[in-house]
């Protein structure tokens, strides 16, 4: 209210006019002068000679005018940053996630919040848990696909257990059992990913306190499955990242269950940009209505 | 309003709690979350962010916290600067005084004024009544120190009575009168005062019975050395008659005329406070 005031009064002496001042401003001619004498009265002085010609400063005002242009430049300058960075905020979303979400989840969700919000670009970063943490954390990404834990203070909302699979190449002895008892694993070769990289396959390594015979680590989906085909070993990997063309690999459940639960992660919905509730709207829809 | 937005908001930056700059700025809780609310509602953008019971500002918001601080610094300057005007630390006075009040009373006002506000601007200007009023017109003075009759656009506030007095050579007779009436002027060798005050000064005297004039006077000075070399007697507002050089001597003019000295300003209520102080010096003084 007072900003309006001190608009109203700027403009006043700016175009040294009441009735000029109203016409720029888009207020009538008596509000103008409302706002005006609204500040004298608080003010305890006038600040405005009415004359024939026009309107003009009197001394007292004179004296704090300077503070009424900082004030009012200072608005301006606001007012565009912010209406510039609420173009951005909506205008661009960065969405990280784990490689098989982003192969498996985010085309159909894309392509979905795309048809609604064509003018909003998107940005995909890929990586494993301890990335996607880093990028969460660090403001580089809005929005990540990703397991449990995440990273302290951001809201989790839980899409889908995950089961945690046993591959096999096919004809393996093992595999002839709908379930394998992990227990059994450790006679073979493991192929595995790194620790750090793949934290919920290494969870049921260390709960289970597997010591396979042989430990080949390697890091990648596509070259896990490649190498359990090959006959080098059996891996352990999540449902989801078991992905075809799975020509030479057996898929089965292991004894005891584990799970990893995915997820959408951000910073929290009250937050959010408008971008960011909408991609969370429509990506908790799609994950409701079709089951992946 | 306004300002307390932002106001609140960059404390909750400082501060990094919403608790803390409630209790400090001393709002309720819930208060301070909507005026938060609003402020991002205004934005469109998130402009905090809550972790392990602190709050941190957005970058989106540290982009906006400089404009903030400077909306925030300007209003209280200005608010300082009003204040200053208001209480007469800082400000400005233009007086506009007929000659002969100047020197009777401006000074002692101003000893006054400048006592209590020393920090006040003062400008005098002396000058004949219709340049007095055009200059309270075109607003290059706040008041003016004048005389009636005024014009009836201007508000006046009167101050005193001036009554009219006989200038005269200590030594002459009707110098030890009490009173003198106008006819005993007649056969006195007149010197006439200046322009503006003829009309008062001859309006004592009825049409047919006018003094001779020799002299004329043009400024308002001239006159009282003149009486004082004895080269004839006048007459002047008694206000002009205080302080006179041991050579005149003033008596009262026993005539009805007198004249109103007062201040004339557009609008006392839109006085500048200076000239508002200035005036009710002037009304309570000892004048």
């Amino acid at each position: 209210m007072s900003l309006a005031k001190y608009r109203a009064f700027l403009a006043a002496v700016e175009y040294g006019s009441i009735t000029k001042a109203a016409v720029n401003l888009g207020y009538t001619q008596q509000a103008v002068s409302h706002m005006i004498a609204s500040l004298e009265k608080e003010f305890g002085f006038s600040l405005l000679l009415r004359t024939k010609n026009g309107v003009s400063p009197t001394q007292e005002a004179e004296t704090f005018l300077f503070y009424v242009r900082q004030i009012i430049n200072s608005e301006d300058r606001y007012r565009e940053l912010a209406k510039k960075i609420a173009n951005v905020e909506t205008g661009l979303l960065r969405i990280g996630s784990f490689p098989s979400m982003a192969l498996r989840w985010l085309p159909g969700i894309l392509s979905e919040f795309r048809r609604f919000h064509p003018a909003i670009n998107v940005q995909l970063y890929e990586g494993a848990h301890i990335e996607l943490s880093q990028y969460l954390i660090e403001g580089k990404i809005d929005i990540a696909f990703m397991s449990t834990p995440v990273p302290e203070g951001f809201l989790f909302q839980p899409l889908k257990c995950d089961p945690i699979c046993a591959v096999f190449p096919k004809g393996h002895p093992l595999s002839l059992n709908r379930r394998v008892s992990l227990s059994d694993l450790a006679n073979y070769p493991l192929i595995l990913p790194p620790e750090q990289i793949e934290q919920d396959i290494w969870k049921v390594v260390r709960a289970e306190h597997l010591q396979p015979q042989e430990l080949i680590r390697i890091h990648g989906d596509h070259t896990t499955i490649e190498l359990v085909g090959r006959g080098l070993g059996i891996s352990l990997m999540p449902r989801l990242a078991i992905v075809p063309p799975l020509g030479k690999v057996s898929i089965r459940q292991i004894l005891p269950n584990y799970t990893r639960t995915l997820g959408i992660v951000m910073h929290s919905l009250e937050y959010a940009s408008p971008s960011m509730k909408e991609f969370f709207r429509i990506t908790n829809q799609m994950m409701q209505t079709h089951r992946h | 309003m306004d300002f307390l937005k932002y106001q609140a908001f960059i404390r909750i930056v400082e501060l990094g709690s919403l608790t803390g700059t409630a209790r400090e700025l001393g709002y309720s809780q819930p208060g301070i979350s909507r005026m938060l609310a609003a402020l991002e509602t205004e934005v469109g953008f998130p402009l905090l962010i809550r972790k392990k019971g602190k709050v941190y500002p957005t970058k989106d918001a540290l982009q906006l916290l400089p404009h903030m601080r400077k909306m925030v610094g300007g209003e209280h300057q200005l608010r300082e600067c009003v204040k200053k005007v208001a209480s007469l630390d800082e400000g400005a006075l233009r007086i506009g005084c007929l000659p002969g009040i100047l020197n009777a009373w401006i000074p002692k006002a101003l000893r006054i004024f400048l006592s209590v506000h020393p920090n006040i601007k003062i400008d005098i200007y002396e000058d004949t009544q219709p340049e007095l009023f055009q200059s309270l017109a075109e607003h290059r003075i706040d008041f003016a120190l004048t005389c009636s009759p005024f014009p009836e656009k201007y508000e006046f506030y009167p101050l005193r009575t001036d009554h009219m007095c006989v200038l005269l050579p200590t030594d002459h007779p009707l110098s030890l009168r009490s009173r003198i009436a106008p006819e005993q002027l007649l056969d006195e060798v007149f010197l006439m005062p200046d322009a503006e005050v003829d009309e008062a000064v001859w309006s004592v005297f009825s049409d047919s019975q006018k003094p001779t004039s020799r002299i004329r006077i043009h400024t308002r000075g001239g006159r009282i050395p003149l009486v004082n070399e004895g080269l004839g007697i006048s007459i002047a507002p008694c206000i002009e008659a205080e302080n006179l050089p041991e050579g005149v001597a003033s008596v009262a003019l026993d005539c009805e005329y007198y004249r109103v000295i007062g201040v004339a300003v557009q609008a006392i209520e839109f006085a500048p406070p200076a000239a508002k102080e200035f005036i009710h010096i002037l009304e309570n003084g000892v004048f």
